[in-house]
């Protein structure tokens, strides 16, 4: 039985992950900006924040910037935002 | 702003009112971090930046003391106001400088990033710096002082006029 995560990368495919855990805001956002920077329209940033900041930071992000947020999920304090750049 | 440029930027399918102007006033290092934060995330959402900084917030951006040419007041004040982002102190309950030494340690632990590492996002970012001309004239102080960073000493016409349409931030 494959684990829960692997199915999601298998399926969302990021093209790129920036681990964003242990940094606080506003460093994840800033950075992530960079990050997208390196990809191509279409392609896919996974994100990992703990910064409880994180939650409502990327939601937010996009919807500022018209990067889609095609997925998020929340576990053991760990956001994980699947971002696909416009 | 300039017609033209507010054209320009309409033409590229930018939003020209899409900006952020911070006046940067305080000399603090707790106000310093709040203005960088807000620049660099501003920035990061697609916005434009400029701080412009004025009186105590000269500090932020200062290179260098120099005391050659200026007079007997403007000597003191030199001496007395903190050289850089790493000298400042808090606005309130400083202690004597014990709290800014405090205060970087609770950063570090709570892993905030430093005001360097902040401001080097920030203009990574693409904030842009300005310094006040009057400020400037007052206490004395040359670009050469300022950091490189610093793109021009402007006036508040020049600054007040850019910000038109767009948020602007007194802190």
């Amino acid at each position: 039985m494959e684990s829960r995560e692997k199915i999601e990368r298998d399926v969302l495919k990021p093209d790129l992950e920036f681990d964003a855990r242990g940094m606080r805001c506003p460093m994840p956002v800033i950075k992530a900006r960079k990050y997208l920077d390196q990809l191509s329209s279409g392609q896919i940033l996974l994100i990992l924040a703990d910064d409880p900041g994180a939650k409502k930071d990327f939601p937010a992000f996009c919807s500022q910037t018209g990067h889609e947020l095609i997925a998020s999920q929340e576990g053991s304090g760990v956001f994980k935002f699947y971002i696909r750049k416009r | 702003m300039p017609q033209e440029k507010e054209r320009t930027l309409q033409i590229e399918g930018l939003d020209p009112h899409n900006k952020l102007r911070i006046i940067c006033f305080s000399g603090d290092m707790d106000k310093a971090f709040a203005v960088l934060t807000l620049a660099g995330t501003a920035a990061s959402l697609g916005m434009d930046v400029a701080i412009f900084f004025t009186f105590w917030g000269l500090s932020l951006i200062k290179k260098k003391r120099k005391f050659k040419g200026k007079n007997f007041i403007q000597k003191m004040m030199e001496m007395m106001m903190p050289k850089g982002l790493n000298s400042l102190g808090l606005s309130k309950m400083n202690m004597a400088g014990l709290a800014p030494a405090m205060m970087k340690v609770l950063m570090k632990k709570t892993g905030s990033p430093t005001l360097d590492e902040l401001f080097q996002a920030a203009k990574e970012s693409g904030v842009k710096f300005y310094a006040c001309s009057t400020s400037c004239s007052i206490l004395g102080i040359d670009k050469d002082q300022l950091i490189d960073e610093v793109q021009e000493i402007v006036g508040a016409a020049t600054f007040i006029s850019e910000a038109k349409g767009g948020i602007c931030l007194f802190i």
